[in-house]
């Protein structure tokens, strides 16, 4: 997207950090990018009236794994990366033959 | 500035070159897929047009789904003539409000009894009732675990769901168990299979799959279209092939195919299960009822099937007597019980230039590649019919000789005709 900035840390001189680490601070930066530049709270307008329609209304970090092959597209969501790949395995798999259709 | 009409137009171009695009790749990758043309009821010959414009030709039919010869059978003819008289031709509504009838209740009590269930739910096909019944059913406390080789149907309709979902590789047992193993966190398990797979007719080892579910207390749904009306003794199903009538907890099933071939489906089992559907499955409450010609015809079906197992019996025997024939005459098949017969020939363009020639001698097939079937697995899936004579199974196998030693593939295994032909 135009427009994107970037923020670098510089880790301790010392430290060796793995390749989980660093994902590990990834991932832990931009959840806290998202939601302290989140701006305007519509979201919690959005959260009331589906409470008062008789929603019982949550909200989660999570992560989407997505695959794609010429036209087709699958995503899958989970509360962490294993469960997300997991699902995506499982879509990916069901499509895998086009049965026919009798 | 462009006026809104040339801006229309130019938008309505734009998308029609998009899928001229789209429909020129599928030609160039041999995806495109041809009608062929009956000029005649459905049979074990037909009068065929193909291409479109060329003098029909009559030929052997051996890729319909016509297991008992009943498509066109003069009594279920008769039958559903009888039913447009006494009840009309449409219903012009979905079943729970003015769109059922006392046939469609006679013909989900007969299929109840036919499937050895509790009760029966009609649907516009099969198709529409494993859309709809697992979405009715279960919820994300659930999970839904699959056969990986079930019909395109149950993934969509698995998809619509909310519940977990889950596979196991075909046929594999232990997988299946260790899944069942793992989601004993669940409120409910379903374990979800066909009863005979379209693509390679074999079929689903139920028996072991009951034992499972009941072991580690799941659900076993079955869509049994490719065998109800002729597998087992009394033509119930893979259900009563397997031995465990009275086990299953839901089984989906078409009337399109052995049951006369016209449309409509089913959901059969425990009779809750059935009635929260009748409820809750969209299918059901948002489409039409089954017609009645369609319903009359079906009851005539069953009558017919009920009566005798002839019709079974003559399509079990020409299933083993056509397997006998093309192993002798060195053709590659898949195993099975089932009068689905897939020749072997693992190369596509192999595949489409046999089916091809068979068609040029008189036998109608079609050829299957990816991504119908898995890369390297190409074949030509032969079904047989109970309409099937003696004299058609002989004119067949000379075609098929003669087809086999122009492509010299007899006697010969997947690795001696990939060496020729390539995978």
């Amino acid at each position: 997207m135009a427009g994107n900035r970037v923020v670098q840390v510089t880790l301790p001189s010392d430290a060796e950090p793995t390749r989980e680490d660093l994902e590990l601070l990834e991932a832990t930066f931009q959840a806290i990018a998202g939601l302290h530049f989140e701006g305007r709270r519509d979201w919690e307008q959005t959260a009331r009236r589906l409470e008062t329609e008789g929603w019982s209304v949550g909200c989660r970090l999570g992560w989407i794994a997505e695959a794609r092959r010429g036209r087709e597209v699958e995503q899958a969501f989970g509360l962490t990366r294993a469960q997300a790949f997991t699902e995506l395995r499982t879509l990916t798999e069901l499509d895998a033959l086009a049965s026919y259709s009798s | 500035m462009a006026s809104e009409s040339a801006v229309r137009e130019h938008y309505q171009q734009a998308i029609r070159e998009h899928f001229q695009q789209e429909l020129e790749g599928l030609r160039q990758a041999g995806l495109f897929k041809e009608e062929r043309y009956i000029q005649a009821p459905q049979g074990a010959e037909i009068e065929v047009e193909y291409p479109a414009g060329a003098a029909a030709r009559r030929v052997i039919n051996m890729c319909s789904n016509n297991y008992l010869g009943l498509s066109s059978h003069p009594a279920v003819i008769a039958a559903a003539r009888a039913g447009l008289f006494s009840r009309g031709y449409g219903m012009s509504s979905v079943r729970f409000i003015c769109g059922t009838q006392d046939i469609h209740r006679e013909l989900e009590r007969k299929l109840t009894a036919f499937l050895g269930t509790e009760d029966t739910l009609l649907f516009p096909s099969c198709m529409d009732a494993n859309a709809g019944v697992f979405e009715a059913l279960l919820g994300e406390q659930d999970v839904m675990i699959a056969d990986r080789l079930v019909h395109a149907s149950i993934v969509d309709g698995m998809r619509l769901c909310k519940a977990m979902q889950e596979t196991y590789k075909h046929s594999d047992m232990v997988h299946l168990e260790g899944k069942l193993q793992e989601h004993q966190d669940k409120r409910f398990r379903m374990v979800i299979t066909d009863g005979v797979f379209s693509m390679d007719g074999d079929l689903a080892k139920l028996d072991e799959i009951v034992a499972l579910a009941e072991r580690y207390e799941a659900m076993v749904f079955v869509d049994d279209s490719h065998a109800t009306g002729f597998m087992g003794k009394t033509g119930r199903g893979s259900h009563e092939q397997k031995g465990v009538l009275g086990r299953i907890d839901l089984i989906t099933t078409t009337l399109g195919k052995a049951l006369g071939g016209a449309s409509g489906g089913c959901v059969s089992g425990r009779r809750e299960l059935v009635e929260t559907c009748r409820q809750r499955a969209r299918p059901y409450l948002f489409s039409n009822s089954v017609a009645p010609v369609i319903v009359a015809g079906a009851l005539k079906v069953l009558d017919l099937i009920g009566r005798s197992t002839e019709r079974r019996d003559k399509l079990e025997g020409n299933a083993i007597e056509w397997r006998r024939l093309l192993k002798e005459a060195g053709f590659d098949l898949k195993q099975g019980e089932s009068p689905i017969v897939p020749v072997m020939l693992y190369n596509a363009k192999l595949a489409q230039d046999v089916a091809r020639d068979l068609f040029a001698e008189g036998i109608y097939v079609v050829g299957f590649c990816f991504p119908v079937v898995p890369k390297g697995q190409a074949r030509i899936r032969t079904q047989l019919s109970a309409a099937h004579g003696k004299h058609h199974l002989e004119r067949a196998i000379e075609a098929f000789v003669k087809v086999g030693r122009k492509y010299d593939i007899l006697g010969k295994g997947k690795q001696e005709i990939a060496d020729t032909y390539g995978l």
